[in-house]
């Protein structure tokens, strides 16, 4: 594992092909600390609702109603109650929805809480989703805090193979850019270091 | 634990030939909503030309007609849309493709058979999706996906935590399975 983003989206991949013929929904996003103000919790939340919002015959009604009813109103958004409302009936209509969050810890922490509550309130109400959840250790204690149910937990630890992969990759892509820089010595010294580092040696 | 563990976790590891030197940005995704700035590759920027799709004319846009297309992909999260051509630009060229994903006008979803159905959808469901949320979580999926090398990070599908969180019963009191990693000893050190 190289990169978080490598396993949120193969975790994300994955789920799909083994939802694949089943009644099942994964649904993704993504935190990143230079969109934080656009990532509060009532647009996450808005954010898992957008893909669940187009069924086969165009908007499900009750989002169409919703906005109807807000347009009527003055066009005001959602207020996040409102979608978490919306969100747990429309998921009930699913066999499973997978919830996959990537970068928790990259969100402002006022925004995590209340995202971790509006999560902990869909788990509880909607017994059909699973949360896939990627952050940096201490969001581990958050979790804790947040979700009253337990979690399973897997530590991510570079693996020598993944990183000589990747490593390979992007010289092989240098080298091809900047062939009398990027030498086949200078690969292996890169390659050499780079595992030696990695493995702690 | 090594110093680069961190290698492995929240970050690009980007080789940068010209100074020889190997950085790993502090980002782990490239932001799906900011379109500047920062050291991570930032994807490919799709203009529309067209949304060919069902912008009939419709008096009545609460009940324009949608045309969905099935494109046999097992979710959304693959390729959902063969939908639109595009003027895709990108540093250094220009080249038309079809693409869906970073289109907003685009929405999919899983139905029971598990294909996606992609509706090339009208501004009124447009305009809806964009009055839920400002995020397009769709469009990052697939950029992160077009550059993940092949059998990279495969053992945590092994992983025992991760069969038992995927087949967890309603019932189960696990629902949940978080994914962590070190980050901020390798940044320092790679450099």
């Amino acid at each position: 594992m190289l990169t978080r983003d490598y396993n949120s989206s193969l975790v994300i991949d994955t789920l799909c092909d083994q939802a694949y013929g089943h009644n099942i929904a994964v649904l993704s996003l993504y935190c990143d600390y230079q969109a934080q103000k656009d990532q509060s919790a009532v647009n996450m939340i808005g954010g898992l609702l957008r893909q669940v919002a187009l069924g086969p015959a165009g908007i499900v009604g009750e989002i169409q109603n919703a906005f109807d009813r807000s347009r009527q109103g003055g066009g005001k958004g959602l207020r996040l109650e409102e979608m978490l409302g919306l969100f747990v009936k429309i998921v009930s209509s699913f066999e499973r929805v997978y919830i996959c969050v990537d970068a928790m810890d990259e969100l402002v922490p006022d925004h995590r809480s209340e995202f971790l509550r509006a999560l902990q309130q869909i788990t509880q109400e909607a017994l059909n989703t699973r949360l896939f959840l990627t952050g940096r250790p201490h969001i581990r204690g958050e979790l804790d805090n947040h979700l009253t149910k337990s979690v399973y937990t897997i530590h991510i630890i570079p693996d020598q193979g993944d990183i000589a992969k990747y490593l390979r990759r992007k010289m092989d892509d240098a080298g091809a850019r900047d062939p009398d820089l990027m030498t086949e010595n200078l690969k292996n010294d890169i390659m050499k270091t780079m595992l030696e580092k990695a493995s702690g040696m | 634990m090594g110093p680069l563990t961190a290698l492995a976790w929240n970050g690009w590891l980007e080789f940068q030939s010209e100074t020889i030197s190997l950085s790993q940005s502090m980002r782990g995704f490239p932001a799906f909503l900011s379109l500047g700035g920062g050291e991570a590759p930032q994807p490919p920027r799709y203009t529309p030309i067209l949304p060919i799709v069902c912008c009939r004319i419709i008096p009545l846009i609460t009940n324009m007609t949608t045309l969905p297309s099935w494109n046999g992909g097992p979710s959304l999260s693959h390729d959902p849309c063969q939908y639109g051509i595009s003027n895709t630009r990108t540093n250094n060229n220009t080249s038309n493709r079809i693409h869906g994903n970073a289109n907003q006008n685009i929405g999919n979803v899983l139905n029971s058979y598990n294909n996606t159905i992609t509706v090339g959808i009208s501004e009124e469901a447009s305009r809806i999706q964009r009055w839920l949320s400002p995020l397009e979580p769709h469009a990052r999926h697939q950029d992160v996906r077009n550059r993940r090398l092949d059998g990279v990070g495969n053992w945590v599908l092994g992983e025992d935590e991760f069969e038992s969180w995927r087949k967890s019963q309603d019932s189960s009191a696990n629902r949940t399975l978080l994914c962590y990693g070190d980050q901020g000893a390798g940044k320092t050190y790679i450099r």
